[in-house]
């Protein structure tokens, strides 16, 4: 299956340190915010793998819906555009769902190197 | 900046704001957001059920809500319920939402959304638009509460205006002393007017009976009336000369008045003794006498400029007053406000409409011709409206 997710924005950083920095003053509070991030990242996904298994389209929607606002405001703009295509497409296209749940997977995992590699006091290992 | 300025930014910036977001992040985020832009009154709630247990005590300027909130009701649906409650109808609603189709954004208007806030959220449009909607929403409580003042001056002014109109007892001691049975009608274009009407014994056997209509209504017409009222109050004439009368109050009305303002006045002495109506009139529509023992009701003709716009002497007229007889004097809204076809009621229709129910009482009559300038105008006050009926029913034993 052909993805339309648009690659473009190679130039665009994986997570934008700047928006980070607007909303948390201190050290602690970065480290913390990008937990709950994470966290609820992970839960999400859980939602999205039920959806999945029980081709729940509105449960889909929902789930990639609520990540996508969260990673648009914390700055992850690639995440973020992964999750629109997932809520749009994968809202119709249940076959696509699988391959937008490994996108989003993968891309988390990124996002975490790469904040890992940029600032690593802000990841906890 | 100036004070004015200065206070309006306080007061922006201590506004109440609730943010209703399910995702915690974006809580976080819009919270830090508009701290950093100087806001310091801040509410942050997860869904709609949490909006409307706190908003009653938090009382927001402004709230901003998420669409899709997934536990209980969404966002459209909160909105809507805000916007179903009187108080909450003019509440600034600012939707945040990564929503981009336009038929949902057309949907958050019909709810009742305010504005939007596109996600990802740009902390400076975000500020700039909490600004205008929460300057608009000042401006409009001062407005509100600036109304709520005024309305509430102009109700105490009503009543004293409606305080300088003879009261009902005062009309039933007439009825029952003097030989005069006497019904009369007020209505105000605005909340108060310039129309006044009264009446004072001046002997056994005489009594004063004025109406008197500023120019134009509202409150310069009214302040006016208080003026002319507490002047009549202190120098009622004691001798049966209404012209010398007027031409006094002429002279002091040249002096008060600004130029542009005027006053109509009728100003009649019912001689009950005699028989007599002594009177005189300063631009008042033309009185009508109904002889009860004819049936024939009579306009009185004659002009004189109105009282405050020049020097004149105004002359007194006499005619004949006999018991059962009817007076009607009356400001000009009755023949001057014209219905939709911009027809008039004429002092001959009203004559008419007088003879025709020549046997009514003056309370009825007056009645009667209420109904008739409400039929006629379909109840639209352009002006201030007095109507004073008067019947001579006995001579003084």
């Amino acid at each position: 299956m052909q993805l339309h997710l648009n690659m473009i924005e190679i130039d665009i950083p994986l997570f934008d340190f700047r928006r980070l920095h607007m909303i948390a003053e201190t050290e602690q509070e970065k480290i913390s915010f990008l937990e709950v991030f994470f966290d609820m990242a992970e839960t999400i996904l859980t939602e999205m793998e039920s959806a999945l298994r029980n081709n729940a389209s509105l449960q889909w929607t929902e789930a990639a819906h609520k990540l996508r606002g969260a990673a648009a405001n914390i700055g992850m703009s690639t995440l973020e555009r992964i999750c629109l295509e997932s809520e749009k497409e994968g809202g119709q296209k249940p076959d696509s769902r699988i391959i937008y749940l490994k996108q989003t997977k993968d891309e988390l995992i990124q996002i975490k190197n790469y904040i890992a590699e940029k600032h690593p006091p802000l990841i906890a290992t | 900046m100036s004070p004015a300025t200065t206070e309006l930014s306080q007061q922006i910036m201590d506004s109440p704001i609730m943010i209703v977001d399910d995702v915690m992040i974006n809580r976080v985020f819009l919270e830090k957001t508009l701290r950093a832009c100087g806001f310091r009154n801040l509410l942050c709630v997860a869904n709609a059920e949490e909006v409307f247990s706190k908003i009653n005590d938090f009382q927001p300027d402004l709230v901003l809500l998420d669409i899709l909130m997934p536990d209980g009701m969404d966002g459209f649906e909160c909105c809507e319920a805000l916007r179903s409650q009187e108080k909450f109808r003019d509440l600034p609603i600012l939707i945040e939402t990564s929503i981009v189709e336009p038929e949902l954004r057309v949907k958050a208007f019909k709810k009742g959304a305010t504005d939007f806030v596109s996600k990802p959220i740009d902390a400076d449009e975000l500020c700039a638009r909490v600004i205008v909607h929460l300057e608009k929403r000042h401006s409009l409580k001062t407005l509100q509460q600036y109304k709520s003042r005024i309305e509430t001056e102009l109700e105490s002014a009503r009543q004293l205006q409606l305080g300088i109109l003879p009261e009902q007892e005062k009309i039933q001691d007439y009825n029952k002393r003097c030989g005069l049975d006497i019904a009369a009608a007020f209505e105000s274009a605005s909340e108060i007017g310039g129309d006044f009407w009264g009446l004072e014994n001046l002997s056994p056997e005489q009594t004063a009976l004025w109406l008197v209509d500023f120019s134009g209504h509202g409150m310069p017409a009214a302040l006016n009336a208080f003026r002319l009222h507490t002047y009549l109050k202190e120098h009622i004439p004691e001798t049966a000369r209404p012209g010398e009368y007027l031409s006094k109050l002429n002279d002091k009305l040249l002096n008060l008045l600004p130029r542009g303002q005027f006053a109509m006045m009728f100003y009649g002495i019912i001689d009950r003794q005699n028989s007599q109506l002594h009177f005189s009139r300063a631009y008042m529509p033309n009185p009508i006498v109904l002889h009860r023992a004819t049936g024939k009701a009579e306009k009185i003709s004659g002009s004189a400029p109105p009282l405050g716009i020049g020097m004149h002497s105004y002359s007194t007229e006499t005619i004949p007053f006999t018991t059962n007889d009817v007076l009607l004097v009356y400001s000009d809204a009755l023949t001057e406000t014209s219905n939709m076809k911009r027809e008039f009621l004429t002092e001959e229709s009203l004559a008419r409409l007088i003879e025709e129910n020549s046997s009514a009482s003056v309370s009825e009559l007056k009645d009667i011709l209420l109904r008739q300038f409400k039929e006629h105008t379909g109840g639209i006050l352009r002006d201030d409206l007095t109507i004073v009926v008067c019947a001579h029913t006995k001579k003084p034993s």
